[in-house]
């Protein structure tokens, strides 16, 4: 099994949402394959099925949340006055290693589980 | 309006509010090992609130004690004169000017910028394997020239604030044009009034500088410090602007982009505790 999934309700699930894993029925046949995406026909017939919860895979690409961009927008305007797109001068290289830095942390920090 | 001259300032600074005597006495004393303790301790437990304060510093997580102190005089004992010292000096300073004088100065902001300066020099002085209560005290005060200016001078002050909300840019670089002082200046001037040792004299006096000769190592810690914080937002400051960092400061601190992770959490920790106490 993936190991980015959460386990979603099926009446929660919608059309466009991907298997984490293959769903199988009462006698243990493939349902639906792992990384079937699915669609309002998969999801009658696995309410037939009486499947309750299906393991959907969270996106594998690191999308950064929303409250990522607006804390990297933000830690850009803190250090709005560091210049780095202008020729660097004799104090710019510590501000922009600082910005990486606090970047990293705040990402690293926020983001993470 | 015409420019402020360092003599206007100056003659200012007997209107300021006094810190208590023992304060003083302590802040003259940071480079001395041989002061007596005892009276000290006893001079201090006169002052409740002070002490109640100092205690629960003392008493907070970030100090690392394993028992619960009920006297400055434990305090002392458990933590060491310098730490204890440390902690009275923060406690009779962050309640010492008045609030509310200057509009647009937002005086928590200040204050929250300050305790974190304070604990960060902190931490960065427990890895260079420096004096950390020199370290603290000289965050915590750092901007104490800014409490002189708004204090002295509100509606000037005021003015000052009122322009960098519309142009932005640096507020030391606002205070030299439209006052003609700065608040290093006039926080080098507080530092010789209150007769801080020359240590923090100079870590006040060159936390903007800290390359310039004689500035000293604490003046880069502080810098260094400085620009942590402002970088951390922690003041909650909507404007907040990350100042210049001086390539010699942060070439002598010599750290890894490893270790500054752990100074930014070690930072926050200490710094929301803190926060908590002194400001309550």
């Amino acid at each position: 099994m993936n190991a980015a999934h959460v386990m979603v309700a099926l009446e929660h699930a919608s059309p466009g949402m991907v298997l984490s894993d293959a769903i199988l029925d009462q006698q243990g046949q493939v349902l639906l394959a792992e990384g079937t995406v699915l669609t309002e026909a998969t999801l009658a017939a696995l309410s037939r099925h009486e499947v309750a919860m299906l393991p959907i895979a969270l996106p594998a690409d690191d999308t950064p949340p929303v409250d990522a961009a607006a804390m990297t927008a933000r830690i850009a305007y803190i250090f709005r006055g560091d210049g780095s797109e202008l020729d660097a001068g004799p104090f710019d290289t510590a501000t922009s290693l600082l910005h990486r830095y606090i970047l990293d942390y705040r990402l690293g920090h926020e983001v993470a589980p | 309006m015409s420019p402020l001259t360092l003599a206007d300032v100056r003659q200012h600074l007997q209107d300021l509010p006094s810190l208590p005597v023992v304060v003083m006495e302590l802040l003259g004393s940071i480079d001395q090992e041989d002061v007596d303790i005892s009276v000290l301790a006893r001079k201090v437990s006169l002052d409740q609130a002070l002490t109640a304060k100092t205690l629960r510093l003392a008493n907070s997580a970030s100090s690392g004690l394993q028992v619960r102190v009920t006297t400055i005089q434990q305090a002392i004992t458990y933590l060491g004169f310098q730490a204890t010292r440390n902690l009275i000096t923060a406690a009779a300073i962050t309640g010492c000017f008045p609030a509310g004088k200057c509009p647009g100065f937002d005086h928590r902001a200040f204050w929250r910028h300050s305790i974190a300066t304070a604990a960060c020099a902190k931490v960065l002085a427990r890895r260079m394997r420096l004096n950390q209560d020199f370290a603290f005290t000289a965050g915590l005060l750092h901007d104490i020239g800014r409490l002189v200016l708004v204090t002295s001078f509100p509606e000037r002050y005021s003015a000052v604030l009122a322009r960098r909300q519309r142009e932005d840019g640096q507020l030391i670089d606002v205070e030299r044009a439209l006052l003609g002082v700065d608040h290093v200046m006039a926080g080098a001037l507080l530092a010789q009034h209150w007769q801080f040792s020359d240590t923090m004299h100079h870590a006040i006096a060159y936390h903007h500088e800290p390359e310039a000769p004689g500035a000293g190592f604490l003046a880069t810690i502080v810098h260094v410090a400085n620009a942590i914080v402002h970088a951390l937002d922690l003041a909650r400051d909507d404007h907040e602007l990350v100042p210049p960092v001086s390539m010699v400061a942060w070439t002598a601190l010599g750290l890894s982009q490893e270790a500054y992770l752990h100074v930014f959490r070690e930072t926050e920790m200490q710094f929301e505790e803190m926060s908590n106490i002194l400001m309550a």
